[in-house]
């Protein structure tokens, strides 16, 4: 004969314990806090690669399609002191060498904006030629405020000995 | 002389255990652990024009550069450093290899050419005290090793003018 269990009626409340959790997850807190670190937010530059800085023979660089129009080619030169600072900007082409602009980086904006302006919707690209000991800091200064003026394209280059004042 | 009945005196501690998960979710939101490759002694100059990263790319090879122009291997201040032209590029000609051998591989097992994995993305973290002359020996470096996708990283800066 099978016995039956007789359930009784009074509720029995069930016993959660809430301190282990909270141990641990204050463990767990104190390890988030002391391993926070918050980065500051990183972004990357447009760079476009000046074409004799690479390997000539190469087969990674595509020729140039001649059906395309050529961009507009702007080359700042900027000479740098000893100490890494701006010594000098002259904005030209490949041919010209522009005026000096000083060393105030605000005159560079002005100047570019206004060949933006120039120039129109057509394709353009800077050519940064910098002095050996321009400090990297003001190299992406200076490639900002070029891609603030309008031109998407910014090629960082050493400058050549022979135009070096 | 009778004495009452003790009652047992407990505080709630569910609000409290409420918050703290709450303070350990948040936290474990904000914790970066995709920072592997990231030497944090590295001082990024910064640029208003810094574009947000784009994490699609699949292969990325961080290289952080440290104030005297030295090509940093590892994330602490004694990291191991490459200190001249030539050692980088060896170094970086090891990684071209390998994306070579990746694709390679791919190519064996039938990928189409189109869908073939790239070659590594090279993001360029350089001290902002290094100068452009050292930015641009480990650039020539990477470009001789055939790399020819470089970013540089900076800091991205709310713009205030």
């Amino acid at each position: 004969m099978v016995k039956r269990h007789k359930y009784s009626n009074t509720f029995v409340e069930p016993d959660l314990p809430i301190t282990p959790m909270l141990d641990m997850s204050f463990q767990l807190l104190a390890f988030f806090l002391t391993t926070f670190n918050p980065s500051p937010i990183e972004g990357h530059m447009d760079m476009a690669l000046p074409k004799e800085m690479g390997d000539a023979n190469s087969s990674v660089v595509p020729p140039p399609d001649p059906t395309q129009e050529l961009p507009e080619e702007l080359t700042v030169q900027v000479d740098a002191t000893e100490a890494g600072a701006i010594a000098d900007i002259r904005i030209g082409n490949k041919t010209i060498t522009g005026q000096s602009l000083g060393s105030d980086s605000a005159k560079m904006f002005a100047n570019l904006q206004a060949r933006r302006k120039e120039i129109g919707e057509k394709p353009a690209k800077v050519r940064l030629e910098c002095g050996d000991n321009l400090s990297y800091k003001l190299l992406i200064k200076l490639m900002d405020e070029i891609t603030r003026a309008g031109f998407k394209q910014v090629a960082p280059a050493l400058q050549d000995d022979r135009k070096k004042k | 002389m009778s004495h009452g009945s003790v009652e047992k005196c407990e505080p709630n501690m569910t609000p409290m255990l409420d918050l703290v998960l709450q303070l350990v979710m948040f936290f474990m939101l904000c914790a970066n652990f995709l920072m592997e490759d990231v030497n944090p002694t590295v001082r990024l100059p910064s640029a208003i024009q810094a574009k947000p990263l784009d994490k699609s790319e699949e292969y990325v090879i961080i290289l952080n550069v440290n104030d005297k122009g030295h090509l940093l291997l590892g994330r602490d201040k004694k990291a191991e450093t490459l200190t001249n032209r030539i050692q980088v590029t060896n170094y970086m000609k090891t990684k071209h290899e390998a994306d070579e051998n990746r694709r390679k591989n791919a190519e064996k097992r039938g990928v189409p050419e189109a869908k073939l994995p790239k070659y590594s993305l090279i993001v360029l973290r350089a001290h902002e005290n290094c100068t452009f002359k050292q930015v641009n020996e480990i650039l020539l470096a990477c470009q001789s090793a055939g790399y020819q996708d470089i970013q540089l990283r900076a800091k991205v800066q709310t713009a205030s003018r």
